[in-house]
This record gives structure tokens, C-alpha cells and sequence, in this order.
């Protein structure tokens, strides 16, 4: 696509919220020591939060929404527009932004559905937020974003499961006719669809017990087909491939260079991927921000909870001229480049 | 495509590797370090020496670290 342009819309608030309950690299008893090293050093991954039996995508978003609304002192009914990018929904039916809208006692004015998508989500999230509150030309939306990815992928499955986090948050949007404008560039490639995939469960490939059998894939390799199967050749090169390009387009489209960017808020996908990412786009080390470490790949959540626990001071102490990449699952990728200046961000939820 | 440059690239690239032991003739089952971590540092070498990427497909392929070289040569020479 051409790289769009929203005027009048202005990012205001972000907030997260993860679960209390942490796994460590060091514990993953499916690697070896040495392997649990070598992990740790290319995916830079030590540690990940993992919800409990009883929490939901929902619970996480809800919290960091309800956080988020109390520090900017809404009114519920000015609440427009809720979008929901999740790929762990409570239920299969109905969607869990209309669970939400609900929830967080939002006005029944508001329109609110889900969005399925992955590691690409946010930036499409906000591109859809934007450009139906522009449409609707006035008031304010919510992005609630978020996944339990640690839910969908099999404990034993080596080359997936020390990966993944969980993670919800909330994105504040309001209208206004000052706000500097944002940019978007969205793509997918569906040829890609087997490289990120849950087989069973939809109804292609019906939900069976049969479907829900564990496998032995490979050597100490274990899955069902309704597990995420991850092909991480597949991925790492279409990162690879397909990132640099996205960001130089925002980059192009804005008449800014790199120098002019405050950060660059990448998914974060693992820590070998990203880098060599930033060095292909020549972005320095110091703007370039990383949740990895404490947190892992937490798909959707990614951007958002890397602002809050990576760039809050800058948030909240200057104005910010922000780059926002997501790329993964569909395969889907997009950039976005935005300018905040009074942004409120709470200090991040744990529930 | 300058075998022993390619072949430095890939022991360089892997930590705990032989490098006196492997040449371009070995099978890559035989090399203990060759796992899934070595085979995305390979790919991002690749990718940053030689400008093209080598897909899954054709790591799955290679039995030697040889076929390796010959794939990057294939789209070196595209």
C-alpha cells in the first residue's frame, strides 16, 4: 500500500498489564543447560510472565484499560470506538472486545469488535482505531491488544514454547484537530500462512480429540494440532526480508531520517531477528528499546508493553516522534510512525 | 564464491565449533553445535555477508556444509 496519512487523531495513553506468574529460561527443563545458555544469548529471552489457569487475554486488557481511564480521568459515554487485536479470545463467539466494551461499563453507543491478528496487530489495531474515529469525527477510542500465547502453544514443544509471554494493554486515542498527523504502512502475505499456524480448531480442521492428541514432531519435539506449530527459518527470514522496507517507507513518506526519531519500537520477535533488523535500517542501539529480556515475545502486546516498561520516562517527561514496526503471524507487517507529546502511562499492572 | 572465506564465515559464526576439524565436506549431523540456534545465526550470517537469504527448504537439504555454500552461491549468482 502507499503509506497512509491520519490527521486529527492523537495518541494520549498506553498502559500494560501482565500476570504475576513467571517462568525463567533457566527452569525450561525441555533444553539442556548448555542449550538453555545458547538460547538465553540469540533470543535474549530470560524470563516471561505466564497467566494462570483462570485468567483470560481479557483480564489483562481490562485491567490495563481500567488504569488507563482512571489516570486520564475519561468519561465512559465519550468512548466511541473500542478494537480488540487478540488471537486468544475468551470464547470462539462473540468477540471479546464487545465483552470488553461491557466490562469496562462503556457506553452502549459504542461500536467494539475484535481484530485477529498477531504480532502485526498493534500497528493495525491503531490504524483502524485512527481512521474510524476520524470518520466519526470526534471523541475518543480504546486499543486493547493483547494474547496468552503461552495458553495456545505446548509446553514441550522446544522450538516455541521458552518463546512466548502474556501480556494485554490499552491504547487511548482522542480526536484532535491540532495533533500531528500519523502514518501507516500495512502489508500481508498469506503465502506465508503455514510459517506461524494452529491446524485444528477452526473448521477446516475441526476441533477433534484426535486434534487435541500430543505428537512426538520430531526428537523431544511435543504438539497437538491444535497447538501453535512455528517455523522459525520461515520467520526469521521474512523478517529479514520484508521489516527494512516497511520502516523506510514511513521514514520516506515523513521526509525524516533516522536522526529525527526519538525510538523505534519494534515487535519483539527475539533478540538475534531484531538486531540484525536495526543494523540493516542503521537505527543506534540507544533507540531501540527491549522488553525481551524480562518478558519474551509477547505477540500483539509487544509495542505497547515495551513503551510502557522500556519508554515511559520519555514519555512522560518530553514530546516523542515515535517509528512502530509489528511482523509475524498471516504473515502480516506494518509500520507506523507517530508523535505524542503529554502522554499518560501508568506504571505497569500485575495481576 | 571463495570456499575457504565461506567456510571461515560459517565456523565464525558458530560458537563452540571445531574450526579445525570442519571443512566443507563435513556432514552437518556430525557437527554437534549445529542446532535450531545455529542454524538462525547462520542465516542471519548469510544474510549480512552475502545479501541473500537461504530458506528453510534448503537447509533441511543440506547434508554437507558444502550445499550450504552452493545454495548462497545459486542466488549470489542470480
Amino acid at each position: 500500500m502507499a503509506v497512509a496519512t491520519i490527521s486529527n487523531i492523537r495518541l494520549v495513553g498506553v498502559a500494560a498489564c501482565v500476570p504475576k506468574g513467571r517462568r525463567t529460561t533457566a527452569d525450561y527443563a525441555d533444553l539442556t543447560a548448555e542449550d538453555r545458555a545458547k538460547f538465553t544469548k540469540t533470543t535474549g529471552i530470560e524470563e516471561r510472565r505466564v497467566a494462570g489457569p483462570e485468567q483470560c487475554t481479557s483480564d489483562f486488557c481490562c485491567a490495563a484499560a481500567e488504569r488507563l481511564l482512571a489516570e486520564l480521568q475519561w468519561a465512559k459515554e465519550d468512548i466511541q470506538v473500542l478494537v480488540c487485536v487478540t488471537q486468544t479470545p475468551d470464547y470462539p463467539i462473540p468477540a471479546t472486545g464487545i465483552l470488553l466494551q461491557h466490562r469496562l461499563g462503556l457506553s452502549k453507543d459504542c461500536m467494539a469488535f475484535d481484530i485477529n491478528l498477531g504480532c502485526s496487530g498493534y500497528v493495525y489495531g491503531l490504524m483502524v482505531a485512527a481512521s474510524l474515529l476520524q470518520t466519526l469525527g470526534g471523541k475518543k477510542a480504546l486499543l486493547l491488544v493483547g494474547d496468552t500465547s503461552t495458553k495456545i502453544t505446548h509446553e514441550h514443544d522446544r522450538t516455541a514454547a521458552p518463546l512466548f509471554g502474556d501480556a494485554g494493554t490499552a491504547t487511548a486515542l482522542t480526536y484532535d484537530p491540532a495533533a500531528p498527523v500519523m502514518r501507516f504502512d500495512l502489508h500481508s502475505d498469506g503465502a506465508g500462512a503455514q510459517a506461524i499456524i494452529i491446524r485444528a480448531g477452526g473448521f477446516r480442521q475441526p476441533l477433534t480429540l484426535d486434534a487435541m492428541q500430543v505428537r512426538e514432531v520430531e526428537p523431544g519435539v511435543f504438539r497437538a494440532p491444535v497447538n501453535v506449530e512455528l517455523n522459525g527459518v520461515d520467520v526469521f527470514n521474512f523478517g529479514l526480508r520484508e521489516v527494512p522496507g516497511t520502516v523506510q517507507a514511513v521514514l520516506t513518506a515523513a521526509q525524516c531520517q533516522i536522526g529525527d526519531v526519538d525510538q523505534f519500537v519494534f515487535h519483539q520477535a527475539n533478540r538475534l531477528m531484531n538486531e540484525i533488523i536495526r543494523k540493516k535500517i542503521k537505527v543506534p542501539e540507544e533507540k531501540c528499546p527491549y522488553s525481551l529480556r524480562r518478558f519474551g515475545n509477547t505477540s500483539c502486546s509487544s509495542i505497547p508493553l515495551t513503551l510502557v516498561t522500556e519508554c515511559r520516562a520519555a514519555l512522560l517527561s518530553s514530546p516523542q516522534r515515535m517509528i512502530f514496526c509489528g511482523f509475524g503471524i498471516g504473515l502480516s507487517w506494518a509500520s507506523a510512525l507517530v508523535e505524542t507529546t503529554a502522554v499518560a502511562c501508568p506504571e505497569l499492572v500485575e495481576i | 564464491m571463495d570456499e575457504s572465506q565461506f567456510l571461515r564465515d560459517f565456523t565464525d559464526n558458530i560458537e563452540g565449533i571445531d574450526a579445525v576439524a570442519v571443512n566443507l565436506d563435513t556432514p552437518l549431523k556430525d557437527i554437534p553445535q549445529w542446532d535450531s540456534m545455529a542454524i538462525l545465526t547462520t542465516l542471519a550470517m548469510v544474510d549480512t555477508e552475502y545479501g541473500v537469504q537461504v530458506s528453510g527448504v534448503e537447509i533441511q537439504r543440506a547434508r554437507l556444509v558444502r550445499d550450504l555454500m552452493t545454495a548462497v552461491a545459486a542466488k549470489l549468482s542470480k
